[in-house]
């Protein structure tokens, strides 16, 4: 269509600037000359419009690649929040069962921990953001019930004391890495070991360190599957704002997040 | 006969759950108890078992990898909170796949099972298995089994359940001995003993305080002299 128009234009100019010379001269002595800048102009018109369009096309479908993309991503992250751990959840519920049947105390005590975690998981996971305080409780609640299934055999630390619990952050995002602090160091075998987490804040910026001993490790194919998914979720949720140092040692597994929740 | 078993289990309160249901059946005697399979494999190598509930998901190697590289393979109950696990369990030609969290009389079954399995090797000398006669059905689990009351010797109370000693197999029933004794004291069976309900049919020897069925002897209690002495009376010439 574009090439139509210009040679259409082309040939009115050529007859209006050549009609001067008359029309037996004009083919007797610019023939072939002629010919050749025609053929030249309308070549550089076509592989003009030519890289217009692909240019225009090759856009089009670099947008169309880019929102595939997100909806994937959308559908993922909502999938990566839904995959709470299972074996978790029953074998928690298998603990109960045992703790009711010698009809202890800690029965009631974990059916509160685990209706905790469940609440958190169900209506406030959904959420895009939650308040630190939440989070919080509901680590504590999952270190809680990890401790009395393996009998207080280590030496857990928990301190939030330096941290404003008001400020809002996307939910679930520290317990892969406390889950994964637990699938890599603790062991009821081994009464050593040890997890330390420390979480604090200065004006909007969230500092979280997670470090446990190394321990037998659990079969691989489903530590790191948790971490994998958090730092999708950061990279998605906190585009350049956020740092994820993980560093492994010999005995010492140590993770370090900085998060700006402005 | 008593299995001789032995529990690989990496949770300590599964572990202990299973110890637990493990010592209220008189059947099972558990030699051995391990956190990881790593440890157990070269027990089990060594020892020779009836059978073995194992966790899959423990730390070092799975327990389906464990079981998969037994030479002797004693019966396989597999214990977990995955379900997507039961295929490969079944695979590999385990008797039960016990679903975490799962209750007493769901043990029962699973133990039921390898009972049933362990003794069909032997031959069923019951000819009458499935001839009509009279018959009553008993709670495994969450099934009802159907069993005639002709191939019932006796019955004998545990703790927690009864356990039908029948002519080729035994079955475990989370059942109540007074219901039992009522339902079938018209059938031909009398209470002789705080632990055992006996099908008279069966009887081969009265003894002053005993009485024999199946070649083995069973007590009668002081309680119940008298309704047997009573069942004696009815039958002597």
């Amino acid at each position: 269509m574009a090439i139509a128009v210009v040679m259409f234009f082309q040939v009115i100019t050529e007859n209006a600037t050549l009609s001067s010379l008359g029309t037996s001269n004009y083919f007797e002595t610019f023939g072939w000359i002629r010919f050749v800048s025609t053929l030249w102009d309308e070549m550089s018109f076509m592989i003009f419009t030519g890289m217009i369009k692909f240019a225009v096309d090759w856009f089009e479908m670099e947008n169309k690649k880019k929102t595939l993309e997100n909806e994937k991503l959308a559908v993922e992250l909502k999938y990566l929040k839904s995959q709470i751990n299972p074996h978790f959840l029953f074998n928690t519920l298998h603990n109960l069962n045992y703790l009711t049947q010698i009809k202890s105390d800690q029965a009631s005590e974990v059916i509160v921990m685990l209706s905790n975690i469940m609440r958190y998981m169900i209506y406030d996971s959904n959420k895009p953001s939650v308040t630190l305080r939440k989070e919080i409780d509901y680590i504590q609640d999952y270190l809680a019930l990890e401790a009395i299934r393996l009998n207080n055999k280590f030496d857990l630390k928990f301190d939030v004391t330096e941290a404003n619990d008001q400020l809002e952050i996307a939910p679930l995002i520290f317990i892969p890495f406390v889950e994964n602090a637990f699938k890599h160091g603790i062991s009821d075998k081994d009464e050593k070991s040890w997890i330390d987490i420390r979480l604090s804040t200065k004006e909007n910026i969230m500092y979280l360190v997670v470090e446990n001993s190394i321990g037998e490790k659990v079969d691989m194919e489903s530590s790191g599957v948790g971490l994998e998914n958090v730092k999708k979720r950061l990279a998605l949720g906190y585009p350049g704002k956020y740092t994820l140092d993980i560093d492994e040692s010999e005995k010492k597994y140590h993770v370090s997040l900085t998060l700006d929740l402005a | 006969m008593t299995l001789r078993c032995v529990i690989i289990e990496d949770e300590p309160m599964a572990r202990k759950l299973l110890l637990d249901y493990c010592s209220r059946v008189s059947e099972i005697e558990v030699v051995k108890e391990f956190t990881n399979g790593l440890d157990a494999l070269p027990y089990l190598n060594n020892n020779p078992i009836d059978l073995l509930f194992i966790d899959i998901k423990m730390p070092g190697i799975t327990g389906v990898d464990l079981v998969k590289t037994l030479q002797n393979k004693p019966k396989i109950i597999f214990t977990t909170a995955f379900a997507e696990y039961a295929v490969d369990g079944f695979e590999l030609d385990a008797t039960d796949y016990l679903l975490k969290p799962f209750n007493f009389p769901r043990f029962i079954k699973a133990v039921n099972k390898v009972l049933s399995h362990t003794q069909a090797s032997q031959p069923n000398t019951d000819g009458n298995k499935n001839t009509g006669g009279d018959y009553i059905f008993i709670k495994d689990g969450r099934d009802m089994v159907k069993v005639p009351l002709a191939e019932i010797l006796y019955i004998k109370g545990q703790k927690d359940y009864v356990k039908f000693t029948l002519r080729n197999r035994k079955i475990m029933s989370l059942m109540n001995m007074k219901d039992l004794e009522n339902s079938l004291a018209e059938k031909g069976f009398l209470r002789i003993h705080q632990s055992f309900i006996i099908n008279t049919a069966q009887i081969e020897v009265v003894s002053n305080n005993s009485l024999k069925i199946n070649g083995e002897f069973l007590p009668i209690s002081q309680t119940y002299k008298q309704g047997f002495k009573k069942f004696l009376d009815k039958h002597q010439h």
